[in-house]
């Protein structure tokens, strides 16, 4: 496997998607790849750093979205098949790290001397899990549980819907709605197979790897 | 982008049948609070990497397939998910590789 391909899977790891014998090939990788391991190290501790900070911070709007724009534009330059490396490839780890810290360090800096808007982020779960019981039958499911990395690209959560909607969520808006089911839905299909699972104190195959979050 | 676009004029047959057009609603259909979660979630997806983008919605086509009881049993075990404490949710999810690694 090589490098480009084991940060593909990566996301699906995350999210415990990946059949067994991929996540075997990913973690081979990691044990030969130091490069790799390293990256998941950074984006770890990065993680951990995003963990704690206060559950409620506003960032100042024009940075907020100059950076979600900057960061839709990269994206795209990595998904069109002429790049053939990632923008954010050619950029060193201590790069990214100092680059990371720099802006947690001006958020946590303009909260502390309250220059940025008194806006403040929605706590989704809470909010969706009252109106979920409020919403009709049909679609009761709430706003998907904000997953680390998304949450840190996606600080502007909790913003109003536009009135004149894209046309991918006019045409389909219920692939939305269900997203957070979609998301886990081979976990929903056989919840109750899963659930009577028994870990017995064999050897999992998992043993030896990181704990992955549930997404 | 262009997938999704795709995928959506794809969808217009399947949406013809009656199982989807019981359920289908358009934007201006949803309530305020509706809309504002559909938004959520679709920031949430342009953000996912192309390859889950397109899992998602192969498994949109899926569960549109499926008949309303089943709908409505992954929409009830998603809130027992989702209700699930720190704890709970750490067992369930290794439940689940354990299950799916025995399953393969």
């Amino acid at each position: 496997m090589r490098c480009r391909q084991a940060q593909r899977l990566m996301t699906s790891s995350v999210d415990n998607e990946l059949e067994p014998r991929q996540q075997q090939r990913l973690d081979r990788h990691l044990t030969a790849c130091a490069a790799c391991r390293q990256e998941l190290a950074a984006t770890r501790t990065m993680l951990e750093v995003v963990a704690r900070l206060p559950a409620e911070m506003a960032l100042p709007p024009r940075l907020e979205e100059a950076t979600l724009h900057r960061m839709r534009d990269a994206a795209r330059a990595e998904r069109s098949e002429r790049k053939p490396t990632p923008w954010w490839r050619s950029l060193s780890l201590p790069a990214l790290a100092v680059a990371a810290a720099a802006v947690l360090a001006l958020a946590v800096g303009l909260r502390q001397f309250d220059v940025v808007a008194t806006r403040s982020v929605d706590v989704p779960d809470r909010v969706a899990a009252k109106s979920s019981h409020q919403a009709g039958p049909q679609h009761q499911v709430a706003a998907e549980a904000p997953h680390p990395r998304l949450a840190r690209q996606e600080p502007r959560r909790g913003s109003e819907p536009p009135k004149d909607p894209p046309a991918e969520l006019a045409s389909a808006p219920d692939l939305f709605m269900d997203l957070p089911i979609l998301r886990h839905m081979e976990k929903l299909e056989h919840f109750e197979a899963i659930r009577t699972t028994t870990l017995d104190e064999g050897p999992d195959p998992a043993d030896g790897q990181q704990e992955r979050s549930s997404g | 982008m262009r997938g999704l676009a795709a995928f959506v004029l794809a969808l217009f047959p399947l949406l013809a049948t009656p199982v989807a057009a019981q359920g289908w609603r358009g934007w201006d259909q949803l309530s305020p609070e509706e809309q504002r979660r559909a938004w959520d979630n679709y920031q949430r997806y342009q953000q996912l990497p192309q390859q889950r983008q397109r899992m998602i919605e192969k498994r949109y086509q899926q569960f549109q397939t499926m008949p309303p009881q089943e709908q409505q049993r992954l929409r009830q075990n998603y809130e027992t998910y989702r209700g699930l404490d720190p704890g709970a949710r750490h067992e369930f999810t290794e439940k689940y590789r354990r299950w799916k690694s025995d399953r393969h």
